[in-house]
């Protein structure tokens, strides 16, 4: 406990003043830098960078970038690549240029900024060491410039006068010693580090991997890890001195606030340093750094609440490592010096002053000379016909990150005005809608991935009605399911889960083969950790490991075999018990009152705008994924029901709504639910596209076979959906029949060796508010989140205002995490899943001695198109405007663009883009060249044959099948 | 009924079964030399590759068919009708048909699992290309006949192991846990070398038993090597620390490795020498010590593990440590206990592999077991007192390993302050200076001219080459051009009466010194310079017993010093004069270069079993006439070379970019200057063959020899384990 700060003010042995403390006082914004993932076995997606959203988008991106190294864009061959394909256009490129905001002061003579800014949007810059840019001139010159002597050409640029240096390297002072060691030496110092400090970690924060825990677990980090440090033998001569020094710090009794601050003096005795230093300490192992900033916060996450879990603990520990390294690194080249000044005097002379960096030519002179080759007539001109000054600073004014940020407002606006033209299509051409009383009407959650399932719905069954909302059915409760201690909040991580509700077998012999049910799990965990330990293990490999080759030849040679065999077994397992719902009906803590129930019931249904007519029978469909040997599972499950699946809130409301005192109540209120409805709440699997419904032991006698019809209608449209799923699927190339497409995807679900079970959110890229009416029929790709609204009963803009605020942190957390996942795999994302190791229950590690890693995998994201979210919304931009002033949650992504939020006139499909002070300026095609939107009788027909992003397009069932891709 | 299998057709099967993957292998390596693979390789490579490994298996279950209903008879096979030998290279018994399955079909259900799950890697083609190098080599070491055959395949799965473990090459943990694995690798190399060696030496061929032939100072040394050897293979106490490092690897190639096959080769090792541990009662003692303590350290280790891969390393290990265990209290006891770990490692390789490739499934199981179990996620159990004590017992030991830790240390600073650059560049001429010694005792005017004349314009023309590198072109020139001039005129002499012990001492001294050197540096150029020097030393001291190896070592010396020069002065021409200790990542950013590099360190180290094992072995040879002990120092030394150049050519090729190629990639070898790096390598391949058929030992006289003496040991017959008879 001596990260107490009240412990540490007094107890300090050095007696210093607390204000010298500059690094404790400025540590939570310090560690506002480290990833803020809750443990793995809840993934919700949130903005990887929330720490920069009050700053402008395309500033914050050049501000990480410089801090933090990360790169918040694609590469620019990506970019030239879509405009090759014709994803972005010239128009584009214009609109590009103003909304990124960008002024052009210093443009050469003679040329327009949309010339100058698109001779270097498509310069293709080979990304080579700067070393090697001689000899790339002379031996691999630009095939463009083999007329004009490119040695020549290359001369003449690299001499005029640039002003090089430009360069902001973090200072020497301000580095951590290990990172200044990291620069001299030819081994990587952290590597080493992580090896000693991960295992610790793990073993420390450990929520239930390891079978037995190691001692002192409830004394604190530094506690423990000093005692462990102490105690294990070691060959390193580093780690010896290490534990040496554990020992007298457990000797010295001193706390973790004083150990850093001696740490950090040792080495740089500057304390108006010390803050940058352990900013970039941190930085050097940002998962397990962030793990323990994280937990710190939220004590409900940790293995058990009150073991004691700091940060400032973690960060002495690490920092003694590091000294310890430091030092031998230095005993290693035979100048030992005892103090780490020292060290820094002579690591710092080492460094070498003239860098690589200043003995080449910059890279705008690089930049400019492929610019040139990229239009060779037109580019030479510029070195015969221009004042070198003034191209130099025109160069060095239009900087990289500069034709970033117009490449991708361009990228954008290229999708945007693609979807508007595609509204607007349809408001031209209108769909017919569902019959008068629906033939059923289904609610998703408004997910991406249910947009083409809603289609397909809708497709084969065009008097059918779809909905689409929040995905915890605007039921915040906190759930514990059968048989467990373990609860789960069913609602999105800003709402509090208000409600407790249990689930408890039902009558008969449900509490029996609950039981049956869990001697068979005892006995297989029993045997598999049996496996494991020596002496039972060696006796029982022998016997196991034979059974297990039946299992190596069915599950990894007969795939397609073997998930049918755990289909199986998984469907027999659902329906073994059966459960009922219990919750506390008197006013209190937790509960939840019948008033509460007709509330929620009512403000879901108004919201979405289910008020009637209402067909004979209504699903509610949650969503949930099913996949084998996928640490980050619950990536795939719903973000708004906290990282779990729906089925539950989805089986609540169905349960609520078939409850007469309910509909009672919510009659008065004008919703009236004819008698003859009947509410059942299901699951759609996303992973093997299986549709379920649940409680249909509750279902009454009349209903039970429209019931049934419906789910067999609700499985067929599954399968098309699983057919259009198959499209962007390698392996499944070649499928053109939803029968073989939902076969693929079931044993994709259920394949050990399958790294991407589901594409998940991929190419998220726009929300839409608003009637279905406006979208029905148009193939969105699976690309957009579909939020059912209605504009007209909506005046004064008050379901609105709820519904933006409510539902933008879920979606916008979604579609940021996969833009920053994309973008920067490395460090924003978790890497690729092959190496993975799960660890402490807590995420995974790359092998055994990698950080943490937090973020979405690259399997996860290789095709997500990296977009912004568009939010789409049928209102008017006062409304908008209304909803931007009052709502501090959504003003702070909007203003500063994280969000685009766009208005449709429900009326005329007129669109108008939010621009930070200038309120909302028209948008969509509506001043360039038209664009053309095409037409399809099926969306299969549109999509079959095509394995990348797809333009929306109109689908008109009688439209003669004249189908062609946009270019 | 017995069925009759013909020697010839079983040697075919055999063949076959080891020389599809290997050149599935071969030719996916190539193909990716010259064309640069994409996603639309996947289908056909994983296609072939399944293709291979299903006639693998499906040879393997025919031949252990047609085994079984002939009478399970051991058979030892040459290779299918004696071409290019009469030696017995294969060996078909019990242990290797059980084996044999349970290796390819662990195999094929590995490829077959890679095929989906390295989907989309940029390293799809390399990573198949590697793990069918691998399964070729681990059947190859199934049916070796003799520890020679096996130390050659055990070189190539050491090789494959490595590749693997660095998959991931920009990022440090993998490099560094490929480092941690070469370095003791090596010392089981070294150990396996001096047990090969002695026996080559000695002349006692033939199958495993022969290896208790052996006169009893030598049979002790060479005991000692083999049972080194088995540890670290297995990871047993002292050497167990790499094989959680190993991990790093994807998945699939953690399981068959580190699962499934690699830590078991060294159980193979174990009990094909099962004879030779009668006779050695110092091995069997260290098997049952490090055995039954590694039982106990890693199996408390594999429960307190918080991450599922390492805790599952530990637990593998642990079980592999009872059965070493059983091979050491075998002899003791007096009982057959070998034959009960071969049923025991096709059932562990095969529940452990299953076991890593679900371990991306141990969050959802444990968290599924609790919650079904109606207990809560996060739990602090106290700490059972096994583990207190286990971490008082192991603070004893803490004193020591720091000692070990020290003395390390300490010799690598020495070894540094010892030689300062300067000593260095003169000691690169320390070849030069033996060779115009030995021209001098030749007392031969005319060779002598020739001699020096030659040297002269050798190190004339090396220092024209295009290095462009100031400090780096006296050091390599200088050395590659006297290694060459050295064995010429060794070359010249071998007709001569030569003064042998001129040879003996100048290789030694060499060898030393680059041994020396090599520990101090931290330059990728000078540790090839001091490693040509080392191989000269090893040529010189071969050379000293009389084996006529001068022309190959000429070719081999000649060949590597023009690989090195061409591979630095291609890096140096496109960035430069180059810190070579800064320099990093080469393998992402240009393949081809990175390629080179690795087939030149492994020329030079002797990975793969290339000509310079010769020069190892001829070596040994010379050394073992000295003493047996002797050969114990200098497989040690030579183990240290090679680490030092595996560690330095993976630090430039492997890890995130450094130094001047930090900002972006360097160009890579352009097809025409790849041809010569290829020829070259085909060349060093090609007289290595030539060399390896040419001095083969397995003569007739030597047949007859063996045969003679080794009559009576043999009533002890390698019998089917007994699993296979009680089948019947």
């Amino acid at each position: 406990m001596q990260s107490h700060p009240q412990a540490s003010s007094h107890g300090s042995p050095t007696g210093r003043d607390p204000h010298h403390r500059g690094w404790k006082a400025l540590l939570p914004e310090l560690a506002s830098f480290l990833p803020n993932q809750a443990p793995v076995t809840t993934f919700v997606s949130q903005n990887s960078l929330r720490f920069l959203e009050d700053t402008p988008f395309h500033e914050a991106m050049a501000r990480a970038r410089r801090i933090l190294g990360i790169n918040g864009y694609l590469q620019f061959s990506d970019y030239i690549g879509l405009y090759r394909d014709g994803s972005i256009g010239d128009f584009d490129i214009q609109e590009g240029i103003d909304r990124s905001g960008l002024s052009f002061d210093a443009i050469p003579h003679g040329w327009s900024a949309f010339e100058w800014v698109r001779l270097f949007l498509l310069a293709q810059v080979p990304c080579h060491a700067r070393a090697s840019r001689e000899w790339l001139v002379r031996e691999r010159p630009p095939r463009t410039l083999r007329d004009a002597d490119p040695v020549h050409v290359w001369n003449r640029v690299k001499s005029l006068p640039w002003n090089a240096g430009g360069h902001a390297l973090t200072p020497p002072e301000d580095l951590p010693l290990i990172e200044l060691l990291a620069r001299n030496e030819a081994e990587l110092p952290w590597q080493r580090v992580r090896q000693e400090l991960g295992p610790l970690c793990a073993m420390y924060l450990d929520r239930g991997s390891a079978d037995w825990s190691m001692p002192l677990r409830k004394a604190g980090f530094l506690k423990f890890a000093m005692q462990i440090l102490a105690d294990q033998p070691t060959t390193q001569a580093w780690l010896a001195d290490a534990g040496r020094e554990a020992q007298s710090i457990l000797d010295r009794e001193v706390s973790a606030d004083d150990l850093v601050s001696e740490l950090l003096e040792w080495q740089q005795p500057d304390e108006s340093k010390h803050p940058a230093i352990l900013r970039r300490s941190m930085m050097a192992h940002p998962g397990w750094a962030g793990m323990m900033w994280r937990l710190e916060r939220f004590p409900s996450e940790r293995a058990e609440p009150d073991q004691p879990v700091s940060l400032v603990d973690y960060l002495a520990v690490q920092l003694l490592l590091e000294k310890h390294l430091c030092l031998e690194a230095f005993g290693r080249q035979g100048t030992r010096r005892g103090s780490g000044a020292g060290l820094r005097a002579d690591l710092t002379l080492s460094l070498d002053p003239a860098s690589p960096v200043g003995r080449h030519a910059p890279d705008e002179a690089w930049d400019l000379f492929h610019a040139i080759a990229s239009q060779p007539e037109r580019g030479l001109t510029l070195l015969d016909d221009q004042d070198p000054h003034a191209l130099c600073l025109a160069v060095e004014m239009f900087t990289r990150d500069h034709r970033r940020a117009i490449w991708h407002e361009a990228f954008e606006a290229g999708y945007r005005n693609r979807v508007i033209a595609a509204l607007q299509a349809r408001r031209a051409n209108p769909d017919p809608g569902p019959a008068p009383r629906p033939e059923f009407q289904v609610m998703t959650c408004l997910d991406d991935r249910e947009e083409s399932f809603r289609r397909a719905v809708e497709e084969l069954f065009p008097d059918a009605e779809t909905f689409g909302g929040p995905g915890f059915f605007g039921l915040p409760i906190r759930f514990t399911p059968l048989g467990q201690v373990i609860t789960q909040d069913l609602c999105p991580l800003h709402v509090k889960a208000a409600h407790h509700v249990r689930e408890v077998p039902a009558e008969g012999r449900s509490q029996v083969r609950l039981q049956q049910q869990q001697s068979l799990s005892r006995m297989m965990h029993r045997l598999d950790s049996a496996s494991r330990t020596s002496v039972s293990g060696s006796l029982l490999v022998g016997l196991i490991g034979l059974l297990a080759y039946p299992a190596v030849v069915i599950g990894f040679l007969m795939p397609h075999l073997g998930a049918r065999l755990r289909g199986a077994l998984a469907r027999a397992a659902r329906s073994f018990v059966k459960t009922d719902f219990e919750m506390a009906l008197e006013p209190g803590e937790g509960a939840f009152t019948p008033a509460e129930q007709a509330d929620r019931v009512h403000s879901l249904m108004v919201n979405i705008n289910m008020t009637g007519p209402f067909s004979r029978v209504v699903a509610f469909l949650g969503h949930g994924s099913t996949s084998v040997n996928n640490p980050h599972k619950s990536a795939y499950d719903c973000g708004a029901c906290g990282g779990n699946d729906g089925v539950n809130n989805a089986r609540l409301m169905a349960r609520l709504l078939n409850r007469s005192d309910i509909r009672n109540e919510i009659q008065k209120r004008g919703i009236r639910i004819p008698s003859d409805t009947w509410f059942v709440g299901g699951l759609h699997d996303t992973c093997d596209d299986a549709v379920v419904f649940e409680d249909t032991d509750t279902i009454p006698r009349w209903a039970q076979s429209l019931v049934n019809e419906t789910r067999a209608k609700l499985n067929k449209a599954a399968a098309h959906n699983a057919l259009e799923r198959c499209r962007r699927l390698h392996s499944a190339r070649g499928i053109a029949d939803p029968a073989p497409a939902l076969r693929h995807v079931q044993s994709r679900s259920a394949d050990l060796g399958q790294p991407r079970p589901e594409l998940g959110h991929q190419n998220n890229a726009m929300a839409f508010y608003g009637p279905r009416a406006m979208t029905r029929g148009l193939f969105l790709d699976r690309r957009s989140f579909l939020i059912s609204y209605n504009p007209e009963s909506d005046k004064g803009g008050v379901f609105i205002e709820r519904l933006l605020p409510g539902i933008l942190p879920v979606i916008g957390g979604i579609n940021l995490q996969y833009y920053f996942s994309r973008v920067d795999n490395d460090t924003l994302g978790c890497g690729t899943k092959l190496p993975h190791n799960p660890v402490a229950l807590l995420g995974v590690q790359e092998g055994a001695t990698g950080d943490l890693r937090t973020g979405l995998p690259r399997q996860a994201v290789e095709i997500h198109q990296p977009i912004r979210l568009q939010v789409m919304v049928a209102s008017t931009p006062e409304t908008l405007m209304g909803v931007i002033e009052r709502q501090p949650e959504v003003a702070r992504v909007v203003r500063n663009g994280w969000v685009r939020l766009i208005c449709v006139d429900p009326a005329t499909a007129k669109a108008a883009i939010y621009i930070e002070g200038k309120g909302f300026v028209p948008a969509g095609p509506g001043d360039g060249p038209p664009i053309g939107t095409k037409t399809a009788a099926r969306s299969a027909e549109w999509y079959l044959g095509h394995m990348d992003s797809l333009t929306p397009a109109l689908l008109v069932p009688s439209a003669n099948g004249e189908v062609s891709r946009a270019s | 009924m017995p069925l009759e299998i013909t020697p010839d057709i079983a040697s075919l099967l055999v063949t076959l079964i080891i020389g599809i993957p290997v050149a599935t292998s071969f030719f996916l390596a190539v193909s990716m030399a010259f064309l640069k693979p994409t996603e639309d390789w996947e289908r056909p490579v994983s296609r072939l590759a399944m293709l291979a490994m299903g006639f693998s298996l499906l040879l393997v279950a025919v031949m252990a068919a047609t085994w079984l209903a002939a009478g399970r008879k051991t058979m030892e096979l040459t290779l299918p009708w004696k071409v290019f030998s009469e030696w017995n290279i294969f060996l078909y018994d019990g242990i290797s048909a059980l084996l044999s399955l349970v290796a390819a079909l662990m195999g094929l259900a590995t490829i077959r699992f890679s095929a989906t799950y390295l989907h989309r890697e940029p390293g799809f083609t390399r990573f198949t290309a590697t793990a069918l190098l691998f399964l070729g080599s681990v059947l190859g070491a199934i049916f070796a006949d003799n520890p020679v055959q096996m130390a050659a395949w055990w070189e190539f799965i050491g090789a494959s192991s490595l590749l693997l473990i660095g998959f991931y090459h920009e990022r440090p943990g993998p490099c560094s846990g490929a480092v941690a694995v070469l370095r003791q690798y090596r010392i089981a190399d070294a150990g396996m070398l001096v047990g090969c060696g002695l026996i080559l030496a000695n002349e006692v061929h033939g199958e495993y038993g022969s290896a208790a032939l052996l006169p009893a100072g030598v049979r002790d040394v060479a005991a000692i090597g083999f049972a080194v050897a088995v540890l670290v293979k297995s990871a047993q106490l002292p050497f167990s620390g790499w094989l959680p490092r190993a991990m790093e690897g994807p998945t699939p190639s953690s399981a068959l490795f580190y699962g499934g096959l690699s830590l078991h080769v060294g159980l193979l090792l174990a009990v094909r020498l099962h004879s030779l541990w009668l006779t050695s009662p110092l091995a069997q003692w260290l098997f049952v010590v490090c055995g039954s303590l590694t039982a106990l350290d890693a199996g408390i280790r594999s429960r307190v593990q918080a991450d599922a891969k390492t805790a599952l390393a530990w637990s593998a290990m642990s079980t592999v440590g009872v059965m070493v265990t059983l091979v050491g209290l075998g002899p003791i006891l007096g009982l057959e206990l070998w034959a009960w770990v071969v049923p025991l490692v096709a059932g562990h390789a095969v529940i452990r592999w299953y076991q890593l490739i679900r371990s991306p499934s141990q969050p959802m199981d444990l968290v599924w077991y609790r919650k079904s179990m109606g207990l809560p996620l996060g739990r602090i159990a106290p700490t059972p007192l096994t583990v207190h004590a286990w971490i008082l017992v192991r603070k004893q030991f803490q004193t020591p390993s720091e000692l070990v830790g020290r003395l390390l240390q300490a010799g690598r600073v020495a070894c540094s302050a010892v030689f300062p650059s300067h000593v260095r560049s003169l000691s690169s001429l320390l070849p030069l200076v033996v060779a115009l010694a030995y021209a001098w005792t030749l007392s031969d005017s005319q060779t002598g001219m020739i001699l020096t004349i030659g040297a002269g314009l050798m190190v004339f023309v090396m220092a024209l080459a295009p290095f462009h590198v100031p400090e780096n072109r006296p050091m390599l020139s200088g050395v590659t051009g006297a290694c060459a001039i050295a064995m010429t005129g060794v070359l010249m002499a071998a007709d001569h009466d030569f003064n042998s012990t001129v040879l003996f001492a100048g290789g030694v001294i060499i060898t030393v010194s680059a041994v020396i050197s090599v520990l101090g540096l931290d330059d990728l150029a000078e540790v090839l310079a001091a490693t040509l020097k080392g191989t000269t030393g090893m040529a010189l001291l071969a050379q000293s017993y009389g084996h006529g190896i001068a022309m190959g070592a000429t070719v081999f010396l000649a060949f590597t010093g023009f690989l090195a020069t061409w591979l630095l002065s291609s890096v140096v021409s496109r960035l430069g004069p180059v810190d070579w200790s800064r320099l990093g990542g080469i393998a992402r950013q240009a393949p081809r270069i990175h390629a080179g590099f690795l087939l030149l360190m492994g020329a030079l180290i002797g990975m793969p079993p290339w000509i310079s094992f010769l020069l190892i072995d001829g070596a040994m040879e010379s050394a073992s006439s000295f003493s047996p002990w002797m050969c114990l120092v200098l497989a040690g030394f030579w183990a240290v070379v090679a680490f030092r150049l595996g560690r330095l050519t993976m630090e430039c090729c492997w890890g995130p970019p450094r130094g001047p190629v930090a900002d972006g990639p360097i160009p890579d070898l352009l097809d025409r200057e790849w041809i010569p790096v290829l020829a070259v390598t085909l060349l060093l391949g090609a007289t290595g063959l030539a060399q390896s058929l040419g001095v083969g030992h397995h003569t007739a006289e030597h047949e007859a020899i063996h045969h003679a003496a080794s009559a009576a040991p043999r009533a002890e017959p390698l019998s089917p384990i007994p699993g296979m008879e009680s089948a019947e």
